[in-house]
């Protein structure tokens, strides 16, 4: 009961399995033959196609145009030709990609000239939220006219298990890292900037505390649990302050990044530089050399996998993201998008999820839920057909962090049904 | 050659991995507990209690299977649940109550108090206690009979029968505090004598992080406090009526319950200070052993009042 859960804080402790990548350091991984470009790496509406089959592209040509608000660029990592332009399912959604075959010349195009005004450079460089959710960057550094950013915290948590790929960026590159924050702070006159970390990455904090002689920025040491770098979660344990269901960071007056886009932005302001790669883990039993790999965004995930060496045995799943949150991939032609921060290969041992058996009240859920639900009042309300109690229950305000069902002894999908839950809610709306 | 096979399997979103414990470990860790308070059982009165043990394990496991099969639902006498409540409900009898008394006692449990309401985790009532409670109601006269440990078997009041009727101070008849505690001449259940053994599954119970420490801490603290209140902080009072009857065994096995306690770790404090607080005021008031049994069913039926008043705010709202 106490082991398993941290009771004040909510959420669970789950092994957390860096060391099988935390000492990798970064190896950059060749260019693919082909990389495939989805237009929805990000939330919000899919890129604009914006090229045509048998172009010529470079490395920083457009691909996909932003189209909409809540949408973002997306450019070319190699050089070579488009070779096709196609509907594919991946994952639930269909999408249109865009195929495009290496001619491995390597030759660049910056995009659109740079402007003077930097969110303007952001968004042309197709900046998104790299840490799983793809939030186009542009859009939260545009403010309204009220609004002003007071604090910009910078997500390290990295609290899911397995991924490593941020810690090894701050280790590796920790000059530019202050370099970009300091960079951030001044283009918006952010009041104080902080880091939030994890206490397990012993390593980066301890170089962090080594580099900052910088007044404005701050290192947060959170506790080594999950879901402790839900957006949520962190802007809860560095301001107190909770942000309602429904509401903007900058509602609040805060920002908030993970350490990629950080790098990501920094890149596009200093050398007007698109998001053509990323840092990606990648990890698991089953995987022969776990390391960290700085991927071409497109690369198709078995050119991943065949650089890490390959399996030692089949996986039962492969999971783009975490195990918590990551979504499962169903096919080693999916790429690695913007938002892919970790491949994880799972053992059937390590995958199986028994069969589930009656809930016996244990509140364990209750306890684990960092947002102070009642997942299970929840699952039952939903089960029996009650869409207006989910409601009421608060169905809204999860976080999807799906701590309540690792922690289930008996194996409820209690994610699963607030999920199916939230869902009807929007519907009814 | 490198290894590329795969085959996607599974839910497609997460999460991906599950915490390893099961109902059935928790629900073991539970049954281990119970051996602690039946070795007493069996040294105090006799190999029959563990004839009662069994019989009523197989009573209860046997119903549960019989009645979900009758009605078509899903059988779940894996889960141990259904042996939990018959190893319970055994312990509280006296090595004296007729086989029948505990069959009937079995199926009030089993059939009307969990069964008919849902099955496990739906039920308002803590079976166990339910079918004690109404044993002793309506059967007095065969399971009071209570006896003294061997060898010589007599039939004597317990301890409680001294304690009671608003008395304020210890009878000379009394027990000393050792013998209360360890069990040595006591009569009564079967289970509930030997606080030295429940005392050791309390212990193993917290240890294995199966319950929070704090609700069997604040029933007996609730309840002795108010014991010394009304007698006026006479200790030697409050102290012997902490030490009899069914009070720690059910502090321990059943105030715990998870399906009859509220949701929240709040909740759950307010539900063992009302259990412990009404225990006593019912053995101040109405000369009843026992209870404890009726404070845990009072409070079982006000659980969903306390689940109302202690949801958590929710995070944002
Ligand atoms: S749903 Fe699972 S975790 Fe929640 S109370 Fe029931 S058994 Fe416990
Ligand atoms: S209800 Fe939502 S926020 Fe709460 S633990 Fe479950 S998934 Fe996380």
């Amino acid at each position: 009961m106490f082991v398993r859960i941290k009771r004040k804080l909510g959420g669970v402790l789950v092994p957390k399995n860096k060391w099988l990548t935390k000492l990798e350091s970064i190896k950059d991984l060749n260019a693919p033959g082909r990389i495939i470009l989805p237009m929805n790496m990000h939330i919000g509406k899919p890129a604009k196609i914006v090229v045509s089959t048998g172009q010529t592209v470079k490395i920083g040509t457009l691909i996909g145009a932003k189209d909409g608000m809540i949408s973002a660029n997306i450019h070319s990592s190699v050089s070579g030709t488009v070779e096709k332009i196609e509907q594919r399912i991946i994952g639930v959604n269909e999408v249109s990609v865009v195929v495009i075959k290496n001619d491995f010349k390597d030759t660049y195009e910056l995009p659109q000239a740079s402007s003077e005004n930097l969110v303007e450079i952001i968004k042309n460089n197709g900046i998104v939220g790299m840490g799983g959710a793809g939030f186009p960057t542009d859009v939260k550094f545009l403010l309204k006219e009220h609004q002003y950013m007071e604090t910009l915290i910078i997500n390290a948590v990295e609290c899911e298990p397995f991924v490593t790929a941020d810690r090894r960026i701050i280790i590796e590159q920790m000059n530019d890292f202050i370099a970009g924050i300091s960079m951030l702070q001044e283009m918006m006159s952010i009041k104080q900037c902080v880091i939030a970390i994890e206490s397990s990455s012993e390593e980066a904090i301890r170089n962090l505390e080594a580099k900052i002689d910088n007044e404005q920025i701050k290192l947060k040491i959170l506790p080594n649990h999950y879901p402790q770098g839900a957006e949520k979660i962190v802007i809860k344990a560095v301001l107190g302050k909770e942000l309602p269901a429904g509401k903007l960071p900058i509602d609040l007056n805060v920002g908030i990044m993970n350490v990629s886009t950080v790098f990501a932005t920094f890149h596009a302001l200093k050398e007007n530089r698109p998001l053509i790669d990323r840092v990606v883990t990648v990890s698991g039993t089953p995987i022969k050399h776990p390391q960290n790999l700085r991927v071409r965004i497109g690369t198709p995930i078995e050119n991943v996998i065949e650089a890490c060496g390959g399996f030692v045995e089949s996986p039962m799943k492969l999971i783009n993201g975490g195990p918590m949150m990551g979504k499962v991939i169903q096919n080693l032609d999916e790429p690695v998008t913007k938002t892919t921060s970790l491949i994880l290969a799972l053992t059937r041992e390590e995958a199986n999820i028994p069969e589930e058996q009656n809930c016996i009240r244990c509140s364990e859920c209750v306890n684990a839920c960092p947002v102070n639900l009642q997942p299970i009042s929840i699952s039952n309300a939903y089960r029996a057909g009650n869409i207006e109690e989910t409601k009421r229950l608060g169905v809204l305000n999860c976080i999807d962090c799906g701590a309540c069902s690792y922690i289930c002894p008996s194996k409820i999908d209690i994610l699963g049904d607030i999920r199916a839950a939230k869902q009807k809610v929007l519907e009814s709306r | 050659m490198i290894n590329k096979e795969y085959t996607s399997t599974g839910p497609f979103m997460g999460p991906h991995i599950r915490e390893k414990w099961t109902s059935q470990w928790i629900m073991q860790q539970v049954l281990i507990a119970l051996v602690f308070p039946t070795i007493a059982a069996v040294y105090f009165f006799g190999l029959w209690s563990l004839v009662m043990v069994i019989v009523s394990i197989v009573a209860c496991v046997g119903l549960e299977f019989a009645f979900q099969k009758i009605v078509w639902k899903k059988v779940t006498i894996t889960d141990y649940s259904a042996v939990i409540t018959g190893w319970l409900l055994a312990l509280t009898l006296p090595v004296t109550a007729p086989l029948w008394t505990l069959l009937i006692g079995d199926f009030i449990a089993i059939i009307v108090v969990k069964q008919l309401t849902g099955g496990i985790g739906r039920n308002w009532l803590n079976p166990a206690v339910a079918a004690r409670v109404l044993l002793k109601l309506f059967f007095s006269p065969w399971i009071t009979n209570w006896v003294t440990p061997q060898p010589d078997v007599v039939a004597t009041a317990t301890p409680l029968a001294d304690l009671g009727n608003f008395a304020r101070e210890v009878s000379p008849t009394t027990p000393d505090l050792v013998d209360l505690f360890m069990g040595f001449g006591l009569g009564g259940p079967i289970g509930e004598t030997c606080k030295f053994a429940l005392l050791l599954s309390g212990i193993y119970l917290i240890a294995r992080k199966i319950i929070n420490p704090l609700v069997p801490v604040l029933t007996l603290g609730s309840f002795y406090s108010a014991m010394l209140l009304y007698s006026g902080f006479d200790f030697s009072f409050a102290n012997a009526h902490l030490l009899s009857g069914a009070l720690i065994f059910a502090a321990v096995f059943m105030v715990t319950d998870y399906t009859t306690s509220p949701l929240t770790d709040k909740g759950k404090y307010i539900f063992a200070i009302g259990c412990g607080v009404l225990a006593a005021m019912l053995r101040i008031c109405i000369d009843l052993p026992g209870g404890i049994g009726v404070a845990i069913l009072v409070m079982n039926l006000l659980t969903p009042l306390i689940n109302k008043y202690t949801v958590s705010r929710i995070y944002g709202e």
